[in-house]
C-alpha cells in the first residue's frame, strides 16, 4: 500500500504543486477503481485509474470542487465508484440494516438477561431449600446438607467473600432444587 | 424447537451467500442506460481528416462497439461482430479505444472489418464519457440517440439472440 502510493507519486506527472497532489490523492482514495475493484483509484496501477487521476487533477486545476468531480464520475460509472455510497431509497437497506441488526441483538440481549434474572433466587427459594435441607431424608440431601455447611463455614471464617459465597450457594441450591425440589 | 430461530437465520444467510456467489461483481449497472449517448467528434480511423459524430446517426438504430488491438477479449468477440455485420440487421460503429492507429488498421486487415466507420479515441477521453472500464463494451443506441442497452465484455450468441436482436427489432418497428 505504502509502496503503491510512493510509486503513484513517482508515476503521476506532478508539476510542482504538492497541495494539489494531496487533494488529488485524498479524493482518489475515496473512489474505487473499476478495473481492480479491491483498490482505490489512488492505489490502482490500472491504466484507467491513472487516466482518471489525471482527469481529476485537470478538473481540480479548472476549479471544480470534490462534489462536482464525484458527480462527473458517478454520471459515467455509477455510484459504484464511490466507496461511501450516497443515501438514496436504493441504499436505505445498506445504510439502515446495521442499526436494525443491532436493535434485534439488543432486544435478544435484554430478553436473555431478563429471563436469567427471573430464574435467580428469591427469598422464597432460600426458604424452600432450607425446608428441604431440614426435613428431607436420603443420601443426596445429606450430601447437600454437608456441602451447605461447608460453604457457610467458609464464609464465616472469611475464606469466601459474601459475593463468592452467594454465587456458590445459589449454584448449590439450584442443583438441589433441580434434583430434589420438583419443578421450580 | 429450541433451534428454530437459529436455523431460520442460518437458512437466510445461506440464501444470501448463494445469491452473492452467483453475481458477477464485474457487471455493473451503467448509469448511461436510457440517457442520450454522449456527444463526440473524433477523427475516423481510415481517414483521419474526416470526423464522425453520433448525431449523424439520428433516426437509426446502431451499435457502438469499443475495441482495441491490444484487447484479447475483442478477438474472441470479433467473429460474432463479423457475422452480425454480414447479416445486415444492425450497423456497427467502432470506437477504437486507446490504440495505436497502425496497429488498429493492421488488426482490422488481419481479422476482417465489421465496422461501418471506426473512430480513434487515442487518449480514451470519449471512452471515459461512455463509462468504459473494460473493453470490449457495446452500446445499443436508438433512433433518438438514447442508449438502450450496454454489454460489458465480449458479446455472445446468447445475449445477442435473447436481448440485443429483440431490442433492435422493437426499436426499429
Amino acid at each position: 500500500m505504502k509502496s503503491a502510493v510512493l510509486l503513484l507519486t513517482l508515476l503521476t506527472p506532478s508539476g510542482n504543486d504538492p497541495a494539489l497532489d494531496q487533494r488529488v490523492l485524498a479524493l482518489s482514495r475515496q473512489l474505487r477503481c473499476l478495473v481492480c475493484q479491491n483498490e482505490s483509484l489512488a492505489d490502482s496501477q490500472a491504466e484507467l485509474a491513472s487516466d482518471l487521476r489525471k482527469e481529476i487533477r485537470q478538473q481540480m486545476v479548472q476549479g471544480k470542487n470534490e462534489e462536482e468531480i464525484k458527480a462527473f464520475l458517478t454520471a459515467r460509472y455509477g455510484d459504484f465508484v464511490l466507496y461511501r455510497p450516497p443515501l438514496t431509497p436504493r441504499t436505505y437497506l445498506l445504510w439502515f440494516a446495521p442499526f436494525g441488526v443491532a436493535a434485534v441483538g439488543l432486544y435478544a440481549f435484554i430478553r436473555i438477561v431478563r429471563t436469567q434474572r427471573s430464574t435467580t433466587f428469591s427469598g422464597k427459594d432460600h426458604e424452600r431449600v432450607e425446608t428441604i435441607l431440614t426435613n428431607g431424608v436420603g443420601t443426596n440431601i445429606a450430601i447437600y446438607r454437608e456441602q451447605m455447611e461447608f460453604l457457610k463455614n467458609e464464609f464465616e471464617t472469611g475464606s469466601f467473600t459474601r459475593e463468592q459465597f452467594e454465587i456458590e450457594r445459589n449454584e448449590l441450591e439450584q442443583r438441589l432444587l433441580e434434583e430434589c425440589g420438583g419443578p421450580l | 424447537m429450541k433451534f428454530t430461530v437459529p436455523i431460520i437465520i442460518f437458512g437466510v444467510l445461506v440464501v444470501f451467500l448463494g445469491i452473492g456467489l452467483r453475481l458477477d461483481p464485474r457487471l455493473l449497472p451503467s448509469p448511461l442506460i436510457d440517457r442520450t449517448a454522449p456527444e463526440f467528434h473524433l477523427s475516423q480511423l481510415d481517414e483521419p481528416s474526416r470526423t464522425f459524430s453520433p448525431t449523424e446517426l439520428r433516426g437509426q438504430v446502431w451499435l457502438l462497439n469499443t475495441w482495441a488491438s491490444w484487447c484479447v477479449s475483442c478477438r474472441q468477440e470479433h467473429p460474432l461482430l463479423l457475422a452480425l455485420a454480414r447479416s445486415g440487421t444492425v450497423p456497427i460503429y467502432g470506437l477504437n479505444y486507446k490504440d495505436n492507429r497502425s496497429d488498429a488498421l493492421q488488426w482490422l486487415k488481419n481479422m476482417g472489418n465489421p465496422y461501418v466507420i471506426n473512430v480513434q479515441d487515442s487518449n480514451g477521453r470519449v471512452g471515459m464519457d461512455y463509462g468504459v472500464y473494460g473493453v470490449p463494451e457495446t452500446y445499443l443506441i436508438d433512433k433518438t440517440g438514447v442508449i438502450r442497452f450496454k454489454q460489458i465484455g465480449p458479446l455472445n450468441v446468447e445475449t445477442l439472440e435473447k436481448t440485443v436482436m429483440p431490442l433492435v427489432r422493437s426499436l426499429n418497428s
